[in-house]
């Protein structure tokens, strides 16, 4: 699959955690490429409420502040919240992540980056038409196929 | 007490606490957290009623959707996942440098790895 700048990324709660926690890991780092217009983001006000609450419980004061930053400075699509038919579709397989894949999937995002591996592997053994990956696994895999990071490789050899 | 905490536009941390019906220190962490907006007059704090209606709008539930709560281990799984290293490094770096003016590793360049109290 080839990307570009309208490639569309679709964050959950655990990558949006671990990029306000974590301003070195991959999470923080796909959010950055996604500031810069590489890519797209794509959240739904679950997700955002998800990953705040998280945040809240378990993370700290600056974590917090991060993410609000975060907020502030990247362009995301916010997709409209799921209507309940559509949840109730997708929990027997995804359970509480029902509302995390029916957003991606009713806003047609490419990929849904996310950390929770079992998650990951669901979504990953579903016929669902979207990747769900790591941010780690996205760099690795799918950035390369960037035409500005091929335009890069070219450059610097 | 509580109708004059209803009836007023400015109040105190006790008086958000019985509006909201938590424990006072609980206002005090979403102060500190940012999540709750307030002044500081003094040595107290004073709260906009308007600050504690939109801490419920943006907390509002559907009772269908039901938003995931992760344990401590699920956290540091995640964080552990999130690790830049490897193939993903080398290729974060390179188009750090050249496509973003390097503004990702320079700006965590003296950064922690991740907050320490998950």
């Amino acid at each position: 699959m080839t990307i570009d700048s309208t490639t569309t990324l679709f964050f959950d709660s655990a990558s949006l955690f671990a990029a306000s926690h974590s301003p070195t890991g991959g999470s923080a780092y796909l959010i950055l490429v996604c500031q810069y217009g590489y890519l797209q983001a794509m959240v739904s006000p679950d997700v955002l409420q998800e990953t705040e609450r998280n945040l809240l419980e378990k993370s700290t004061a600056a974590a917090f502040l991060r993410f609000r930053q975060l907020l502030a400075d990247t362009p995301l699509l916010l997709v409209s919240a799921p209507a309940e038919p559509l949840v109730r579709l997708y929990e027997p397989a995804f359970f509480e992540d029902g509302h995390v894949i029916a957003s991606a999937i009713s806003s047609n995002a490419q990929y849904l980056i996310t950390l929770d591996q079992p998650f990951a592997r669901r979504i990953s053994a579903s016929t669902l038409p979207i990747l769900a990956m790591s941010p780690g696994a996205f760099l690795q895999e799918v950035l390369p196929g960037h035409p500005d990071y091929e335009r890069i490789r070219r450059t610097v050899t | 007490m509580m109708n004059t905490a209803r009836s007023r536009d400015i109040l105190t941390p006790d008086q958000a606490a019985d509006y909201l019906q938590v424990d006072r220190e609980t206002v005090y962490r979403y102060i500190r957290a940012g999540k709750l907006d307030a002044s500081k007059l003094g040595r107290s704090y004073r709260i906009p009623r308007s600050s504690i209606e939109l801490l419920l709008l943006a907390t509002r539930t559907r009772p269908y959707i039901k938003l995931r709560e992760y344990t401590d281990e699920q956290i540091e799984q995640f964080l552990k996942e999130d690790v830049l290293e490897g193939k993903a490094l080398e290729v974060a770096r390179a188009f750090d440098e050249r496509a973003m003016g390097g503004a990702f590793f320079k700006q965590t360049s003296g950064a922690d790895e991740a907050d320490t109290t998950a």
